[in-house]
């Protein structure tokens, strides 16, 4: 299997993201996010991809790829909704939360929606406990979370 | 403070010394003072994770691990105490909340970490009730079972893959609970060293081919010496009812400081492979029967005296063995020199220590050798012409330890290795120009007027290297740093043409700058065969033939005064008629020497082959007397690694069938020729060759002002001449899964990898049409081979690379014989090829 190949300008990037940090392990994460981003996921192409370019072992980008929850190591949907299900928002009703979205979306926990638009996912503490319960759709964050309002918010995302 | 203060530190009220600079772990263990872990170990850096090794630290209110704390002067430790015993009972009840408890066909019960602190503590409470680990065994790896369900979380094999193997093929994926210790799917990097298996606490890496094979308890350990390559590893062969069933290092001993290759943990199923030849076979109405010792012995003897009566001494030719032991060569050169009666001794070890050897014999006067824990110790590596990690893998991790200590590594090689992947820099040198580089290096270190020639003239052209590129080498060996410099030589080097002049001038520069060299030596015993006085020209002790009279005098009888011929010189002498008979210990010349097509022509003009050898080679399939010899795990002996160190190992099981040690089969065979060698037993053979040849007598004869070597000419043809018909050049490399004719018959290693693979350069794959896995059939003007391709962007255009050592592939079928001039080996490091794809 041959590694992915980065599009020349987001090579550039990298260079630059590289010369920041005093070593090259340093920068696999920043790495990651543009991999995601070009390839649309870190499947095993892209890891080869990232290690050759960082210089780092492939077993190194794998650990960092499977340890935070932000990276998704097959195809993902269009949007990707990270429910927090830490304990502030599972007292104020994150599992009742995940039974509307998990039946509304008609899908489980982890997977995506058949046309490929939502991903539905957990996400670890997000740091806004006094508003939870709270959820990220991509990079917006939404707070105060009730049946109707996840209704409202997911209209906005094709 | 240095290394030598001492500082005073209290352990459960008790006062000691110990060094500065360790961890309160590491002082504890110093002191016989017990505290348990699962994660930390002394080689590896230390992670703190498993919380096993709690102490109290007087003055600091929390407990702490004694793995990251250092001992520090005036430090009050407590190692054990209510509160300490309550943590470590918490740390055993989480790890059992989730182990899967399947101790009864754990391949690790009995010899497990987790089974043995539960069992010290004893009362570990089970109030966790959350389901047990799920996780799945991977059998992704054909040698190394992962079960990822029994895995503590020590992080072991992760630091021992990345900190002592340098493969970093391990890592810790995911998160919480479901962590897994685990190669990446598809793997690939892993170099199947097995270090993992042996550092594991519980059984979670495991060994594949041992999978219940038995209970730790039901092997016996026997100490060994590896039989692969010339690193000597120590080794722990586990058996049972008389069978190898696993290999282990022998704890933190011997020269590889407990690390294995491939070759030496997986490598050991030819021992009891079920092709050993259990009798001699004799060759009856051209078919090889099986006889008993008798005949085949009387065979032997009635054959070879009628030969020698007929035909004179000088038409019996001799191979002894680079991988036999040194007492079954030295008996070997005496069967020769005093049964037969001539010279012609020489063993495959021709093809590279030899010519190092001669190189160093025309150096007078002290130069520093280097040892394996020199190069874990040195501050540059010039790595010339050599592979150390697939050739010399143990070496391979010292020189990857000195680079993690900042060592400064630099590759001159025109291939692309796993050594040049870790140099600081790889000087991709033209193929073929590893002699001209050490020229010019002597040109400009060592200010002589016929080698001045080598460091002004047009050196990009010859070498593909600039001048201010060599003078940066040559940098490498100036100054007060030189000392630290170790320079290891390959076959690079030692099989080009005028290798071994090469080499003098390398171990000249060497000795100026007061740095080291280490040749790198393929076969365990090449150095030892040497010593031995497996050489045409060099009686035991590497002593001239000039001193035979001493020799003489204990062995009672007479050595003759010429030199005899080489390896490659009887072949020829075969071909022409000239050998009539060809005594082969365990040699595969079939198989090992270049130019397949050649060495079977020369064979098979001998009247009378006698092979002794453990298995039916192509070389015994030629055979009119086959003798079977009993492997290393089934007789004493000692080898000779390539640092020089004599190291002796004693029989671990019997031998299979009636195979019978070389050394016991010469001093029979001389008997029933009526020059019987008096020898009852192996240390009476080791005696009498210790008393001729004390262990300084090899290290006299080197610095002794022997050989003197022609410098060649600066219009000898270095590379390869142009030759459209033949458009590429093959460069012959090494595998980490082969070496020799056994390492073919090892299970272990055909699962490391089952053939022999052809790497190219993407745009050479796209000239012939192929893509990776497709098969391309090479020729060149002596043979050819059919292998599948492996492209890989990091070889050289125009160059395709083959490892030595695979049965299916052999480039030495590819390979010419053209003999060098100083050393009369031949010169086999390239060859010109086509390539189309079937």
């Amino acid at each position: 299997m041959a590694p992915a190949v980065f599009a020349a300008e987001t090579l550039n990037k990298i260079e630059e993201i590289m010369a920041r940090y005093p070593t090259r392990r340093a920068a696999i994460l920043p790495v990651l996010y543009l991999a995601q981003e070009e390839f649309g996921c870190v499947d095993d192409r892209a890891l080869m991809a990232a290690s050759k370019v960082l210089g780092v072992s492939k077993a190194d980008v794998y650990g960092v790829a499977t340890y935070y929850s932000m990276f998704e190591t097959k195809p993902f949907g269009r949007n990707v909704i990270h429910l927090c299900d830490n304990l502030a928002c599972s007292l104020l009703g994150a599992e009742s939360l995940q039974d509307h979205l998990e039946r509304k979306l008609e899908i489980q926990m982890g997977q995506t929606t058949t046309d490929g638009r939502f991903t539905l996912k957990n996400a670890e503490c997000l740091g806004a406990c006094a508003q939870a319960p709270v959820m990220l759709v991509n990079d917006d964050f939404y707070e105060g979370l009730t049946d109707a309002k996840i209704d409202e918010i997911l209209a906005k995302y094709e | 403070m240095s290394g030598n203060d001492l500082i005073n530190v209290t352990f459960n009220d008790k006062a000691y010394q110990v060094p500065a600079g360790l961890s309160v772990i590491q002082a504890a263990d110093r002191l016989g003072i017990c505290i348990p872990r699962f994660c930390y170990m002394e080689k590896l850096s230390p992670l703190g994770g498993c919380r096993m090794c709690l102490i109290t630290v007087q003055g600091i209110p929390k407990l702490q691990t004694a793995c990251t704390t250092p001992a520090r002067d005036g430090m009050v430790v407590i190692t054990e105490s209510e509160e300490i015993n309550e943590a470590r009972k918490a740390m055993l009840e989480l790890q059992l909340a989730q182990h899967p408890l399947d101790c009864f066909h754990c391949d690790k019960a009995t010899r497990c970490d987790l089974q043995d602190l539960t069992y010290l503590f004893g009362d570990i409470q089970h109030r966790y009730d959350f389901p047990r680990k799920e996780l799945e065994t991977i059998y992704e790896n054909p040698l190394i079972e992962r079960n990822l369900a029994r895995c503590v979380h020590c992080e072991r094999c992760i630091r021992v893959c990345e900190e002592i193997q340098g493969a970093d093929a391990i890592s810790a994926s995911r998160r919480g609970r479901p962590t897994e210790m685990r190669e990446i799917p598809g793997g690939g990097e892993c170099q199947h060293c097995g270090h993992c298996i042996d550092v594991c606490p519980v059984g979670a890496n495991l060994d594949r081919l041992f999978s219940h094979r038995g209970r730790p308890f039901q092997m016996e350990a026997g100490g060994s010496i590896c039989p692969y390559c010339g690193c000597g590893c120590t080794l722990s062969l586990n058996t049972r009812e008389g069978r190898i069933m696993r290999v282990w290092p022998r704890g933190h001993e011997g020269v590889n400081h407990g690390s294995l290759c491939a070759r030496g943990r997986f490598g050991w199923g030819f021992v009891n492979h079920p092709e050993r030849l259990a009798r001699p076979r004799i060759k009856k109405n051209g078919q090889l029967v099986e006889v008993d010792w008798d005949e085949a012995l009387l065979f032997v003897a009635t054959r070879l005296e009628k030969i020698i009566r007929e035909h004179g001494a000088q038409s019996v030719g001799g191979l002894g063995s680079a991988r036999a032991t040194d007492e079954a060569n030295y008996l070997f050169q005496r069967f020769m020199r005093c049964v037969v009666g001539n010279n012609n001794i020489d063993s495959s070890a021709r093809f590279g220590y030899t010519a190092g050897l001669m190189g160093r014999l025309g150096v007078a006067g002290e130069v520093r050798e280097a040892t394996l824990d020199d190069v874990r110790r040195a501050a540059r590596l010039l790595v010339i012409g050599a592979d150390p990690v697939e050739t010399n893998p143990i070496l391979g991790l010292a020189m990857k330890a000195a680079i993690r200590r900042g060592a400064t590594v630099v590759v001159a090689d025109p291939r692309t290795t796993l050594t040049s992947r870790w140099a600081s820099q790889h000087l991709r040198i033209r193929p073929g120009s590893e002699v001209p580089l050490i020229l010019a290096l002597g040109g400009r270190l060592l200010k002589e007027k016929e080698l001045s020639a080598f460091s002004t003239d047009n050196l990009v052209t010859r070498i593909g290297l600039t001048t201010d590129a060599v003078a940066d080498l040559a940098g490498m060996l100036e100054g007060e740093g030189a000392q630290q410099t170790v320079v290891l030589v390959g076959r690079g080097v030692t099989q080009a043409p005028y290798g071994a002049s090469a080499v003098a001038t390398l171990l000249r520069i060497v000795a100026s700058r007061r740095a080291s060299y280490l040749l790198t030596v393929d076969r365990n015993n090449e150095r030892g065969s040497c010593e031995a006085g497996v050489l045409p020209d060099r009686l035991p002790g590497l002593a001239p033939l000039s001193e035979r009279e001493r020799f003489e005098k204990v062995w009672g009888q007479k050595v003759p005064e010429q030199p005899g011929l080489s390896a490659y010189e009887m072949l020829q002498a075969a071909r022409e008629g000239k050998l009539r008979a060809f005594y082969i210990m365990g040699e595969n010349p079939v198989e090992d020497f270049p130019d397949t097509g050649f060495v079977e022509q020369a064979l098979s003009s001998v009247e009378f082959i006698i092979v002794q050898d453990l298995f039916m080679t192509p070389t015994a399939v030629m055979a009119d007397v086959v003798l079977p010899s009993a492997s290393f795990a089934e007789k004493a002996g000692q080898f000779t690694n390539l640092e020089g160190q004599v190291q002796s190992y004693t029989a671990v099981i019997p031998p299979v069938g009636e195979a019978r040690p070389d050394a016991r089969i010469l001093v029979e065979l001389s008997r029933k020729m009526g020059k019987g060698f008096p020898h009852k037993n192996i240390l009476e053979v080791r005696e009498e060759m210790n008393g001729l040849v004390p262990l300084q007598e090899s290290k006299r004869q080197l610095s002794a002002n022997g050989l003197s070597h022609t410098v060649p000419g600066p219009e000898v043809q270095w590379g390869p001449i142009e030759d459209s018909d033949f458009p590429y050049l093959l460069l012959t490399t090494a595998s980490l899964y082969r070496n020799g004719a056994e390492s073919n018959l090892a299970v272990g290693l055909l699962k490391g990898q089952e053939k022999a693979a052809l790497r190219l350069h993407p745009a050479d794959a796209e000239s012939v049409s192929v893509s990776e896995g497709d098969s391309v059939i090479v020729t060149s003007k002596t043979g050819e081979i059919q292998v599948s391709v492996r492209v890989d962007d990091e070889i050289a255009p125009g160059t395709l690379q083959l490892a030595e050592g695979f049965a299916d592939a052999n480039p030495r079928t590819l390979l010419g014989h053209a003999l060098d001039p100083v050393t009369r080996a031949p010169m086999a490091r390239y060859v010109q090829v086509k390539m189309r794809k079937i």
